[in-house]
């Protein structure tokens, strides 16, 4: 399993020079970015990484990963340059390149019009922008049928208190 | 309890298909199965069509799972072959479909739209074989048939719209002869689902909905 600070030692100077270039070579794409992508820990294009990707921070996937990624509570963005072939685990998962891998976000996921996904989503929230390529399942649970389910599940428990009370 | 279609939230199908607004078509029977689905089952659902927004808005507020094997283009080019059709159904399911990661699905609902009219023969048949297999016994299978002599070359783009209409687009001005589906054929051919409600909607379409 590779933990993400130890990939941040092993790539930290060639990520360094990537976001120099970068800074260098397209300034307006780099304003375009959230401030939760400026933020977050950053896979740079020329970096192939194999293997399980875990870690406590956001991720933005500018190269190739191929493995597992679990972020959870985290978001990743995978940039129009990536190739990822990984099941993911995010609170948040932003697509702009290419995945072939399921994707579990807490939050909601999110195709952009560039992206292209081979997998199946599981999901609350699902944006699929125009242009996007899409195949495979999409398992959405809105929040009222979750609110229902928990609430379900806490009269069962209520009762089972009460007949215990008694 | 029943979801109303006033509750499906389209504003953002609406804002995207605004261009289609002109193509738009009333699908009386699309929408009557739409706003009879409990929001407090379980659903599953097959949309053959390449995936967009408008379906997934259309189901976000109901726990489901949405199969968009994006296959339409797929199963048009499948030739019929005595021997070899249910494999390559198979093939292009088994790739597209994610069923074999999950062989418990259980559809409920399917979405052809105007497929069957492009299908051979025998590749319906087998395509409907196929799906029994994953099919969940009060499962709705929705579909549009041509009525007029000839229909466009290929299938087109339907997209769901708000106020109970479809956006229709067609993605080529050719147009091809019918195979003119009357209801004892399409009821032959997708044996064993049976009519259980068809209209004759504009456009020259005949809007069908089946069950078993």
């Amino acid at each position: 399993m590779i933990d993400m600070k130890q990939i941040k030692e092993n790539v930290s100077s060639k990520i360094k020079t990537y976001h120099d270039e970068e800074k260098t070579e397209s300034l307006d794409k780099k304003n375009t970015m959230t401030s939760a992508q400026k933020n977050a820990m950053s896979i740079g294009a020329s970096i192939h990484i194999k293997g399980d990707v875990t870690g406590d921070e956001d991720l933005v996937i500018q190269g190739h990963v191929d493995g597992t990624i679990n972020l959870k509570g985290h978001n990743v963005t995978i940039s129009k340059s990536a190739k990822v072939k990984a099941n993911i685990e995010a609170s948040q998962v932003i697509v702009e390149g290419e995945l072939a891998g399921d994707m579990n976000g807490d939050e909601k996921v999110i195709i952009r019009e560039t992206g292209n996904v081979y997998g199946n989503i599981v999901a609350p929230r699902v944006t699929l922008e125009d242009g996007a390529m899409f195949k495979g399942s999409i398992e959405m649970e809105p929040p009222q049928a979750q609110k229902n389910s928990t609430a379900n599940i806490q009269s069962g428990k209520e009762s089972i208190d009460l007949k215990v009370a008694k | 309890m029943n979801s109303s279609y006033q509750y499906i939230p389209l504003a953002k199908v609406d804002s995207l298909n605004s261009k289609d607004s002109d193509n738009a078509i009333s699908s009386p029977i699309l929408f009557e199965l739409l706003n009879g689905l409990s929001t407090e089952e379980h659903h599953q659902i097959l949309d053959v069509m390449p995936a967009r927004q408008g379906i997934i808005d259309v189901f976000s507020d109901f726990a489901c799972k949405l199969y968009l094997p994006g296959c339409l283009q797929q199963l048009c080019n499948i030739t019929s072959d005595k021997y070899d059709t249910a494999n390559k159904l198979n093939r292009v399911f088994t790739k597209n479909f994610g069923l074999y990661k999950n062989q418990r699905a259980c559809l409920n609902i399917i979405f052809l739209w105007d497929l069957p009219n492009y299908l051979d023969k025998q590749v319906m048949q087998s395509l409907i074989e196929y799906l029994s297999q994953h099919m969940h016994e009060n499962i709705k299978l929705h579909m549009y048939i041509h009525t007029r002599q000839q229909m466009p070359s290929s299938p087109g783009s339907y997209c769901v719209l708000p106020e109970g209409k479809v956006g229709l687009e067609r993605s080529s001005d050719s147009s091809i002869k019918s195979p003119l589906y009357f209801q004892e054929k399409l009821q032959k051919l997708l044996h064993p689902f049976k009519v259980k409600r068809s209209m004759l909607i504009s456009g020259g379409l005949q809007e069908y909905i089946l069950e078993l």
